[in-house]
């Protein structure tokens, strides 16, 4: 029920992922004989605080702008990456490959809530 | 935590006791929210009794549509998601008693004002271009990565660059939001960001009164970015973002 006014995106509520950023871990807390029954909330807010890990963005990026005039991608996964760096830094590998872990453990997350949300992803950076 | 019952009166919010309840609004748990009355405040609470425990989206939903309704024609200090009191009287004893007069004020500060969120996303595209354009070092990387000859490390360090001048350019759309903005609010709190989230998001406290000339600044900063970015505005909200700062102010 969004209005459209040029460019302004206009809504009086919410869709459930700005709702969830809205507000959980806000408002007035009541701590004596009051229960708080939730499920999966604390969850839910953690993986919405997830940082996707920085290697995991600086690819995404690196590909985006790569891409700019409809030039195709002509590059490996973040796992041929992994696998590239180690052939020359193997310090640096190790570092890339922990990363790369929690970038995969980030974006299942991630995906996760923007499923739940059952709105669109992000613009860009997909 | 234990039982995924959930029996009892969930709160929304504190109003004043005079406010006047959103009609035909179904709350978390399908009732009507009703109000609790203690003096000059009230909460606003429905009954719920389900076998499940509150979290899914139509909870979530429910809560804010209560809490942004109210908010539409009276001050209310928003509570967690969440709440749920076994007790009617404990809504009196234990939450609008004990806390009657920081409730009060708060209440009183907030008069007369209501939240609204801003979120500005950037089309990546544009601004990737923009960048691009801007950054001679960025325009480099990028053509080696293209061509294909660059190492790993390249593509890397092609987007650290990247990300850096993401980082500054959000910054910088930040500042012209709040400068844009800053004669027609009270008060004015960011939200961080992350990755591919909105690219600046802030919240904003508004004169009821004063919500036109503010939402044509907001309408007027869209246009001026029209192309490049997709402006959204939320509201009249509930004040989520201010009433914890009231209310500390308050005590």
């Amino acid at each position: 029920m969004n209005l459209q006014t040029g460019q302004l995106e206009r809504a009086a509520s919410g869709g459930l992922s700005e709702v969830v950023g809205m507000i959980l871990d806000k408002g007035v807390v009541v701590d004596a004989f009051a229960r708080v029954s939730l499920v999966g909330i604390e969850v839910l807010t953690v993986e919405a605080k997830i940082v996707v890990s920085s290697i995991d963005t600086y690819l995404r990026y690196a590909d985006a702008i790569a891409q700019l005039d409809g030039a195709r991608p002509a590059a490996p996964g973040i796992a041929g990456i992994v696998e590239g760096v180690a052939g020359g830094l193997s310090t640096a590998a190790i570092a890339v490959q922990q990363a790369a872990g929690a970038a995969g453990n980030a974006a299942e997350s991630v995906v996760g809530l923007v499923a739940a949300a059952e709105e669109p992803a992000p613009e860009g950076l997909r | 935590m234990s039982t995924a019952t959930v029996n009892g009166w969930y709160l929304y919010g504190i109003v004043p006791s005079a406010a006047r309840l959103p009609a035909s609004l179904l709350g978390v748990g399908a009732a009507a929210p009703h109000t609790v009355t203690h003096g000059a405040i009230a909460a606003v609470v429905s009954r719920v009794d389900q076998p499940r425990a509150l979290g899914s989206r139509r909870d979530l939903l429910a809560h804010a549509r209560i809490l942004d309704e109210l908010a539409g024609s009276t001050s209310v200090l928003p509570a967690r998601f969440g709440t749920v009191f076994d007790e009617p009287e404990a809504i009196v004893s234990h939450l609008l008693e004990p806390r009657r007069e920081s409730f009060s004020d708060a209440l009183a500060r907030l008069a007369g004002l209501v939240q609204f969120t801003v979120s500005v996303r950037h089309v990546s595209a544009v601004v990737l271009r923009e960048i691009l354009d801007a950054e001679p070092e960025i325009a480099r990387l990028r053509d080696l990565v293209r061509a294909g000859a660059g190492r790993p490390e390249v593509r890397v360090r092609l987007g650290e660059l990247v990300a850096g001048a993401v980082a500054r350019t959000r910054a910088e759309d930040a500042r012209h939001l709040h400068a844009v903005l800053e004669p027609y609010r009270e008060a004015a709190v960011d939200r961080p960001v992350t990755g591919g989230e909105p690219a600046v998001t802030a919240a904003f406290l508004v004169q009821r009164h004063g919500r036109a000339r503010f939402e044509m600044a907001v309408a007027q900063l869209a246009a001026e970015w029209a192309g490049r970015t997709r402006v959204r505005l939320l509201g009249p909200l509930a004040p989520y973002d201010f009433a914890g700062a009231v209310l500390e102010g308050a005590q």
